[in-house]
């Protein structure tokens, strides 16, 4: 049977917020062992995506017209 | 170990030189157990090679076989969240009939995801739609889905190996 999902609508942030969630928890759960050191490492992975991700953003600025 | 071999080196009871025999009875054991080692690490390769398989097919199955429910988990709603979105935004699910190579390349990673791929293609009743950002980025999120669970389960396979995972 099948089911249609189609219709999801997302803005870039909210796409690149999530895209950087799902994949910070797989990294984070798959490097380390011991889960306060997964929950550090997935709060810095998460966190140096967003950056790493605005900030590429904010530099295509000027050629994105 | 044969008992010849506490013997006093060289010497039997009677006082006859054995070196010649206590050396063909410790190669002998050596040749045994080091077969015994091929054949267990042997038989650990397949289990490995047979859980990384099934990592692939099931995402988060191959540690769950392994019992690290954690990682399980976290494979399983990872690559599930990826596809449902990835699908729901109707991104591109790669098919065996595309005409170049970036096709292969995403039908390979899109296959990664294991039977996930079967679940992306019936979800996504209405066809794919990339002329929108949305479905470009559900075409990114199907294929990372796919090469994140290949990674899950090729650590699997090195934590069945035994390897520090």
């Amino acid at each position: 049977m099948a089911m249609d999902v189609s219709g999801i609508r997302l803005s870039h942030f909210q796409a690149m917020l999530i895209f950087a969630l799902v994949i910070s928890v797989a990294f984070g759960f798959l490097s380390r062992r011991r889960p306060l050191d997964q929950v550090k490492y997935i709060l810095w992975s998460l966190f140096l995506f967003l950056v790493v991700g605005i900030g590429i953003g904010w530099l295509m600025y000027p050629f994105s017209r | 170990m044969n008992e010849t071999t506490h013997n006093e080196p060289g010497r039997n009871e009677s006082g006859n030189n054995e070196s010649g025999n206590n050396e063909t009875t410790d190669n002998e054991t050596r040749v045994e157990r080091g077969a015994e080692e091929t054949r267990h690490g042997s038989n650990r390769e397949t289990m490995a090679f047979a859980i990384a398989v099934a990592g692939w097919l099931v995402p988060g199955l191959g540690h769950a076989l392994l019992r690290m429910w954690g990682r399980a988990a976290a494979c399983f709603l990872t690559v599930a969240v990826l596809v449902v979105l990835g699908a729901g935004m109707r991104g591109n699910v790669f098919t065996s009939r595309g005409g170049d190579a970036f096709d292969t390349l995403g039908y390979a990673a899109d296959l990664g995801t294991g039977c996930f791929y079967f679940a992306a293609r019936s979800l996504e009743a209405g066809g794919a739609d990339v002329s929108h950002a949305n479905g470009d980025y559900g075409t990114r999120f199907l294929a990372t889905a796919g090469v994140l669970n290949l990674l899950a389960a090729l650590h699997a396979f090195e934590a069945a190996r035994g390897h520090k995972a």
